[in-house]
């Protein structure tokens, strides 16, 4: 093979083989040669460390706030959900480890549990947070009405959030946190389910409290989708949980996005999986008066400021 | 050195799926990681999506990670540039980069590490943007356009108007005069954290 190219200049490609300016198929045929031919790889490998410097000529930026805990959740996540697919006997140690890490070390944002369900969450609606502002409580200024609504959709949310935590604290619970999740709906006798299986797991949802829950209205008429947000505030930080379903169907690369609105300031809260029309998510952020949360379609998942329709959006900032 | 016997470690510790080597790895590597892909993509969510991508390949495929592929962190870059690029050709009818004020929000101060750690770094870093100062400018424009954009060889005698042979020239070079410039830092460690 490759008797098109001699040894030489085999070794002449070598430099831009380990820069990466070889194409596709030069670089498949180079790599064929290189396999059978000692001299050529120990080229590459001893080249590959000089280029492999080059990143570090790169200006230092600071990461996003709270990339760790996104990128680790959802890694974790994954495995997690391969692991309940499989269902291995693995149970929850490596998670457990993993939020008793990341709780140390990471920033101020404890979302693990929950957010370790996103893949999850993705099959079904119910337990997504994300960001949305810090203090609220003023629950009790509300007409009767509405008290009841809120109480119910607190009831909801908490039953929904310590659903998830049980699920990653116990592993046994894990295949049911779907099951859990897709209850989102929620009749109340799915809410007394929810409420005996937090009871009856010896999980610390005692640390949570839902401050805020608010219901998530369509940005137009022809739009069927509806949704809640509720903002925990837990000893570890301040956490939006958002959940929708009825949702449009995405098309090519669209995608939701979640964002937390403050004046003309947009501050994104991450993508929102969704699964036939129906998806959570949660976010951990620092306090900050928004004043509006809201879904867009944006036509990627790729912008840093909204470029699509407004889906669901819900005022927040008479909330707190 | 010890940071092969530490990356191994690591990475054996990966394979089996510990959680705490993962985030150990993660420390080390965040900020250069980041701060690559974001000078290959030019856009904060691409450049945190490179991320993810990168540390969800290293979860799921650590145990492909042996010594001859060099060090970790060289494999890592690899890796890296490899998503990066393929995001920059995926995304080729737009334009590359809108970074507008994104730039002045994310230059950064260093964040409080260890003041020894962060000298020894910086005098690492420095040593390396020397000698890619030190290339020719012709050199340092195919450096420029390859590695950091994603162009081959061929994309690059067509978009500058130089003879194929002339970019596999300058490329060979400017690799060799590095090489010469790093060959201490290549045998040894250097600091990525």
């Amino acid at each position: 093979m490759n008797n098109e190219h001699k040894h030489n200049e085999w070794m002449d490609m070598v430099e831009m083989y380990v820069l990466g300016g070889l194409d596709r198929e030069e670089q498949e045929r180079f790599e064929a040669y290189m396999k059978d031919n000692k001299e050529c790889r120990l080229a590459v490998e001893e080249l590959r460390e000089v280029v492999g410097f080059l990143p570090l000529s790169v200006e230092l930026i600071e990461p996003p706030q709270g990339m760790k805990n996104r990128i680790l959740e959802r890694v974790f996540a994954e495995d997690q959900q391969q692991l309940g697919q499989a269902d291995t006997v693995a149970n929850t140690t490596p998670v457990q480890a993993t939020q008793a890490t990341l709780s140390s070390t990471a920033s101020a944002k404890p979302q693990q549990p929950a957010r370790s369900t996103i893949p999850t969450a993705t099959e079904a609606p119910a337990a997504t947070p994300t960001p949305s502002r810090t203090e609220t409580a003023s629950v009790g200024r509300r007409s009767s009405a509405r008290n009841k609504a809120t109480i119910w959709q607190m009831t909801t949310a908490v039953a929904v959030a310590a659903a998830i935590f049980i699920g990653m604290y116990a592993g046994n619970l894990r295949g049911e946190i779907g099951n859990l999740q897709q209850q989102l709906a929620m009749t109340s006798d799915e809410v007394g389910s929810l409420q005996q299986k937090i009871v009856s797991a010896s999980m610390p949802s005692q640390g949570l409290k839902v401050n805020e829950a608010v219901k998530l209205s369509p940005a137009a008429k022809d739009i069927v989708a509806q949704g809640l947000a509720t903002i925990v505030i837990d000893a570890k930080g301040t956490h939006l949980l958002v959940q929708a379903d009825n949702l449009p169907k995405l098309q090519g690369s669209q995608a939701f996005q979640v964002w937390l609105i403050k004046g003309n300031v947009k501050q994104s809260a991450g993508t929102f999986l969704t699964r036939d029309g129906t998806g959570a998510m949660y976010y951990t952020f620092q306090p900050d008066d928004y004043d509006t949360i809201a879904i867009t379609l944006e036509p990627d998942e790729k912008g840093s400021q909204p470029r699509g329709q407004v889906i669901l959006a819900a005022n927040i900032a008479d909330q707190g | 050195m010890n940071e092969l016997m530490d990356d191994r470690e690591l990475m054996r510790r990966i394979a089996a799926k510990e959680p705490e080597a993962l985030e150990q790895v993660y420390d080390r590597y965040e900020r250069a990681i980041y701060s690559f892909a974001y000078r290959i993509v030019h856009d904060t969510m691409a450049a945190e999506e490179v991320v993810q991508e990168l540390f969800l390949r290293v979860w799921n495929n650590a145990e492909r990670y042996d010594r001859s592929q060099g060090k970790l962190s060289t494999w890592m870059f690899t890796i890296a540039r490899n998503i990066a690029v393929d995001m920059l050709r995926r995304k080729a009818s737009r334009a590359v980069a809108d970074p507008v004020g994104d730039e002045a929000l994310q230059v950064l101060p260093d964040t409080g590490a260890d003041v020894e750690q962060e000298v020894a770094m910086n005098f690492e870093r420095q040593r390396i943007r020397e000698a890619m100062l030190e290339l020719r400018e012709e050199q340092q424009q195919v450096i420029e356009s390859i590695y950091f954009q994603g162009l081959t060889q061929h994309e690059v005698s067509e978009k500058f108007s130089i003879p194929l042979g002339t970019v596999k020239s300058r490329v060979r070079l400017a690799i060799r005069q590095l090489h010469g410039k790093l060959a201490e830092a290549v045998k040894g460690g250097n600091a990525y954290e």
